[in-house]
């Protein structure tokens, strides 16, 4: 055991876009969470575990908004913007 | 440790989540599962399932308050819409621990490792204990493609899947 929190191994030469902040990030620094409506994984930074509202609040908007399709995406786009 | 296995075809996601107390794993696990959830169904790998479960669900209620007291926190339709979905979602999960041979069906299942020859599919696996080869072999053969091994013993830092 580490003293030291280590969170993702996955892949380090592929990167992904973290579903909170919109940044690109290596999948080493993400953590995998629900599925994009097509089936894909994905992702969001490791560090934003700790925020949980901001965790809590952007899952939840992105899990309806990959549900209900693209009819909410303009208004949960922007609410998970302003979350970022 | 020797943890050899045929290379798998098909991709699985690998995160090491390494801590040094039972109290933050437990902690990292209920915050981590919500959304593995909404995926499929989850297996957790560990050596006392009957004791771990109720860590986990008791944490788990926690989880659920935490999203109540955002919901009822905003006033914006979308978020309480989104936000109550969820919570019905979280409600409905059931857990079960797998003590015999036969995996009791739940949407979230504590297991020791030597029982996973019962299991049915699943999407994510957190390993809390190591497996022996042949345990992991047949944990790895119901997790379907794109899956996900969430590993809190180190295991993938050994590369168990040698290019050979």
């Amino acid at each position: 055991m580490t003293a030291t929190p280590v969170i993702g191994t996955h892949d380090p030469q592929i990167h992904t876009t973290c579903i909170i902040c919109s940044h690109t990030i290596p999948l080493a620094t993400a953590v995998a969470g629900s599925l994009y409506a097509d089936g894909s994984q994905a992702f969001a930074c490791s560090t934003h575990l700790d925020n949980r509202t901001q965790w809590i609040t952007t899952w939840a908007l992105f899990d309806a908004h990959e549900a209900f399709g693209n009819s909410a995406r303009p208004i949960v786009q922007q609410l998970m913007e302003q979350l970022a | 440790m020797s943890l050899q296995l045929p290379r798998p075809d098909f991709p699985w996601y690998v995160e090491t989540h390494l801590f040094d107390t039972p109290e933050k794993i437990s902690l990292d696990l209920a915050r981590h599962l919500p959304q593995r959830t909404a995926v499929g169904n989850v297996v957790i790998v560990t050596d006392r399932p009957v004791v771990m479960l109720p860590v986990i669900r008791k944490r788990w209620l926690k989880v659920i308050r935490e999203v109540e007291r955002q919901h009822s926190s905003t006033l914006d339709r979308t978020k309480r819409d989104s936000l109550w979905r969820e919570v019905l979602r979280l409600r409905a999960l059931t857990f079960a621990a797998n003590t015999a041979y036969v995996a009791p069906p739940a949407d979230i299942l504590f297991t020791a490792a030597e029982h996973a020859q019962s299991l049915g599919t699943y999407q994510t696996l957190y390993l809390l204990s190591s497996p022996s080869a042949t345990d992991m072999s047949a944990l790895l053969k119901n997790l379907t493609p794109n899956g996900l091994i969430a590993d809190y013993v180190g295991l993938a830092a050994l590369d168990p899947w040698p290019n050979t």
